[in-house]
């Protein structure tokens, strides 16, 4: 499968993204980035590239290679072939690798790595020692990052004696209190509970941002990763198959693995029954019924496509519609406060998961689901997962 | 914005890796070579100018005859009785020490260790003596247990001391999982109305591979034994194998390609057990089993008092045999031998006659400090070694080659010291290799003896601790700007130095009273403690067990000072933090009044 290049590889323009500053600076860019592992390889061919000050979120399953990734953009590990540039400088290629030591870099680790023997101070006072600063003034600044992340007054402790969420905090004010080129976040927040998880991830973005930081952040979290991101790139087995603004991903996605891991309600299967209008939309039968579904439809009229349905997409229509909409029964009712996600089963069988209505449908209950084509995308069957 | 500069250069990494790769070029070196050449002797005795022909099993014709297959068949069955018993003793012990929390737990785990510190040698000479018709008993009572005593010096005794040192080693291979094992099996079981019996089996059959794991530990530590074999069982003329393999590197003409070609069978005694324990395992899930959640069995009071006497009477028994055998004995003042068996002492009441001989006469001490300094630079270097391959594995090495490694330092655990000796005296002998590395004859053969014998074992115990202290500390240190020694002496160091300091207590202990290797390997100059002891045991029994009692409190005075430095460090350091805690206090007062100002 060949890299989605899309947008990644270039500045994003205005017109995509209103609220995304324009950066002509690459903070960091890898280049053929691969790692094998013996005959496993963990990365192939990576390209990306990451202006400055721009948050990119790097999403992806387990295994897909995000860790690996950031390793070596750290220098914690080798890769096999490939280039990583951080700034204008080329830190990793054939033959040649800086330590991470001498990359300007800042991580935030997924198990924190907080030191256990030394204060909460410490840790962070040690991130400045590459500065060489006069002691006085490594503690004030230290002092100054721990009250900006509400840790001020814990500064004696010592990390097992601090909770998961307070240990998450000391290890950002670590992170970033060297300002460093490029802040590295390996799933930070993946061993927090929601609440906490919320809150944190509304301060990591707001401290990158108020320190003007390049941040690389990897997530399995999808949810995560649209809250955070200037960019998101999405990883599947070693490989970025799309790279772009969090809009696009969602609605544009590159296959039906984007679709699938940023979040659908369904698959139905059908065939392609009419030529795209001016919208890319085109018409689709399935055994439930016909339905508009974009995306690139393949040729000829007649082939087999998957339709993958975001959530957002199915709505409940009146049951006396009998023209719009598909008939389902409800399965399923989960109350969400500002209404009620259903589960409902299609007369072939095939089911949706959280269609939305502020009303409850009682269990059994016969309804008509309508499916927006905006949210509906078509891929061919052979378009693989 | 950057300045360009290159990392370490390629030929740079080559050397730095020849560099740290070193320690295993040393092992395979020191160890591989003359092991593999002495095991190959009996197939092609003619290439190490060891007897005529050519490829062929003569050596093995020769030495599996009458004598060497009974002590064989003796090594198996003592081996298999004596750790069956201690297996059974140890996960009773494991069970009320660990899970029900005897009163004095903490006591007799401290018991567990002195049982493995002591050598079998010295339990061996120390219940000897206590029995004897001239013993301790006898002398101190005027009565002479005569049916302990042929108990003692025979295949009982053997066991029995084989048994004491096996309980350690089987105790510390249970006591984990003893001490984890969940209670959701029993729960499960009571629940859906199994009968007690079969809840108590689905609970062992949990152990089975710790028992395993325990049992083949204990097999091959009284297989391999040597420091009994060549004490209480050559006193009661029960020959055991290591004994005899000693024999014959000892006899005149020395006969090495016999001695090799017995060490086979121990070789073959061990891979046989170990490949029952992993079939057994391969064909039954044990996953699940061992539950997180530890749950002490509530048992009364009483019942709790009544385990933990016995558990203290085992105790004294096994302890009061070394320990006062050895130390009333060597305030007997006895200075005769009555032959091949335990010296008698000649005069009554006690005296510290044996002790004023030991400092007044030269050179009877050099023994306890030549072993000291064996000792202490033993276990520096094997601990070092240890480390430094631990290091690589955990930072460098490949898996496969981790994987590697690991076997080939278990096998080198497994085999027994007597082998290794032998090895090494047939290898450093040869004319081509005493040519080239006169050692042969010197105590540095002794030394690196010690050195190869060790290491591994520095290895497999420092492989815990620093796999706990794992790399990320190291990582962040890296990302945040120290360069790796600083890294890992920040991060990692702090984490592991008192397991670095324990372990290297421990092989001090362990090197100083080792026998085997001593006994082979120890240049003519001077002995080591182990053969002085064992030698004037024959001869001057006070002075003998008198240099043991010295001994071990030189042994236990360096255990003291070192932790005693400790102490004094961990003071100063817990003084110094007060210090710093308190400039921080002011440090954050000052913003946070500052803050509110504002």
């Amino acid at each position: 499968m060949k890299v989605q290049r899309t947008e990644a590889d270039s500045p994003p323009t205005s017109a995509s993204s209103a609220d995304t500053p324009v950066q002509t600076t690459n903070a960091l860019q890898v280049t053929g980035l691969t790692r094998r592992f013996g005959r496993a390889v963990a990365l192939d061919g990576i390209d990306l590239t990451v202006t400055a000050g721009q948050f990119m979120v790097l999403l992806g399953p387990s295994g897909s290679g995000k860790t690996t990734l950031l390793r070596l953009v750290a220098g914690i590990d080798r890769a096999t072939t490939g280039s990583i540039t951080i700034g204008t400088r080329v830190v990793a290629d054939q033959g040649r690798h800086v330590p991470p030591e001498r990359r300007s870099l800042a991580m935030v680790f997924q198990s924190y790595a907080l030191w256990p023997q030394v204060s909460v101070l410490a840790n962070v006072v040690y991130a400045l020692d590459r500065l060489r600063l006069p002691r006085k003034e490594s503690k004030r600044r230290a002092l100054a990052m721990l009250e900006r992340v509400d840790m001020v007054r814990l500064a004696n402790r010592r990390p097992p004696e601090l909770s998961g969420g307070e240990q998450q905090r000391v290890a950002l004010a670590r992170a970033l209190v060297a300002r460093p080129a490029v802040l590295l976040c390996d799933e930070p927040l993946s061993n927090l509970d929601a609440d906490l998880r919320d809150r944190l991830r509304a301060e990591i973005a707001a401290l990158a941002r108020e320190n003007d930081t390049t941040v690389v952040y990897i997530t399995h979290d999808q949810v995560e990763a649209f809250a955070l991101a200037d960019r998101i790139g999405v990883l599947q087995a070693g490989r970025l198959v799309q790279c772009d603004l969090p809009e696009s991903v969602y609605h544009a996605p590159a296959t039906p693995f984007v679709a699938r891991f940023t979040g659908i309600a369904g698959e139905l299967h059908g065939r392609v029954a009419g030529r795209p209008d001016s919208a890319g939309r085109f018409r689709v039968d399935t055994p439930n019924g016909p339905l508009m579904a974009s995306g690139r439809a393949p040729e000829p009229l007649g082939s087999a496509v998957t339709v993958l349905v975001r959530p957002a997409a199915a709505h409940v229509v009146p049951t006396t519609d009998t023209d719009s909409g598909l008939l389902s029964r409800v399965q399923d009712v989960a109350y969400r406060g500002h209404g009620y996600d259903h589960l409902v089963e299609l007369a072939d069988g095939t089911r949706l998961a959280g269609v939305f209505a502020e009303q409850r449908h009682q269990r059994g209950e016969e309804i008509r689901v309508q499916l927006d084509p905006g949210g509906s995308f078509a891929y061919p069957v052979d378009a693989g997962t | 914005m950057f300045q360009l500069s290159r990392g370490r250069s390629l030929p740079g990494r080559r050397v730095w890796r020849l560099v740290a790769s070193s320690p295993y070029g040393l092992l395979v070196a020191l160890l591989l070579i003359p092991t593999a050449c002495f095991l190959l002797l009996p197939f092609f005795p003619s290439a190490f100018g060891q007897g005529p022909g050519g490829v062929g099993f003569a050596p093995f014709r020769t030495a599996y005859q009458g004598y060497v297959i009974t002590a064989l068949f003796n090594s198996m069955w003592v081996g298999l009785a004596a750790s069956a018993l201690a297996l059974v003793i140890a996960v009773g012990l494991a069970w009320l020490c660990e899970r029900i929390q005897i009163p004095g737990a903490g006591a007799w785990r401290l018991g567990v260790w002195l049982l493995l510190l002591i050598p079998t040698y010295l339990s061996a000479l120390g219940f000897e003596y206590l029995f004897a018709p001239q013993g301790v008993i006898s002398q101190v009572t005027g009565w002479y247990p005569a049916a302990l005593d042929h108990l003692l010096v025979g295949p009982p005794g053997v066991v029995i001391v084989l048994c004491l040192r096996g309980i350690a080693f089987a105790y510390f291979a249970v006591a984990g999982v003893v001490r984890s094992l969940g209670t959701d099996l029993a729960d499960a079981a009571r629940v859906h109305g199994l009968p007690r019996w079969r809840t108590v089996m689905l609970q062992v059959g949990s152990l089975t591979p710790a028992l395993l794991a325990g049992f083949v530990l204990v097999f091959a530590e009284t297989v391999s034994d040597f420091g009994v074999a060549s004490t209480l069982a050559a006193d009661a003329h029960f020959p055991i194998i290591t004994y005899t393999i000693f024999t014959f590197t000892a006899a005149i003409p020395i006969d090495f390609p016999a001695a090799a070609a017995i060490s086979w069978s121990l070789i073959a005694v061990f891979t046989a057990i170990l490949v029952v324990q992993r079939y057994i395992l391969a064909n039954r899930n044990f996953s699940g089993r061992v539950g997180s959640r530890s749950v002490g069995w509530t048992a009364s009071a009483r019942v709790r008092l009544i385990a933990a006497l016995a558990t203290g009477a085992f105790f004294t028994v096994a302890l009061i045999g070394p320990v006062l055998g050895i130390v009333v004995s060597s305030l007997l003042g006895g200075t005769a031998s009555s032959g091949s068996g335990v010296a008698a002492a000649s005069s009554s009441g006690f005296t510290l006659a044996a002790y004023r001989a030991l400092f007044d006469t030269p050179g009877l001490l050099d023994p306890m400090w030549l072993s000291l300094q064996l000792g202490v630079a033993g276990a520096t270097v094997a601990v070092a070694i240890g480390l430094v391959i631990n290091l690589w594995n955990q930072y460098r090495g490949k898996a496969r080659a981790a994987a590697l490694i690991d076997i080939g330092l278990v096998a080198v655990i497994g085999l027994p010291s007597i082998v290794l000796a032998a090895g090494f005296v047939f290898f450093y002998n040869l004319p081509t290799i005493y040519n080239a590395l006169p050692i042969y004859d010197t105590q540095w053969l002794l030394f690196i003896g010690y050195v190869v014998g060790f290491a591994p074992i520095a290895v497999r115990m420092l492989h815990g601790p620093l796999i706990q202290a794992g790399r990320s500390g190291y990582d962040a240190g890296r990302v945040h700007g120290f360069i790796a020694p600083r890294a890992w002496t920040r991060a990692v160091l702090p984490l592991i130095w008192r397991s670095l300091v324990s372990v290297w207590l421990f092989l001090v202990a362990i090197i100083m009273f080792e026998l085997p290797l001593s006994e082979i390997l120890h240049a003519p100059s001077g002995e080591p403690v182990a053969v002085a002891v064992a030698v004037k045991f024959k001869s001057q029994v006070a002075t003998g067990t008198a240099l043991t009692v010295v001994s071990i409190a030189a042994m236990i005075a360096v255990l003291g000072a070192i932790n005693g430095l400790l102490w004094v460090v961990g003071v100063l350091h817990r003084r110094q933090r007060t210090r710093q805690e308190a400039a921080v206090d002011v440090l954050v007062a000052d913003l946070t009044n500052v803050s509110t100002t504002h």
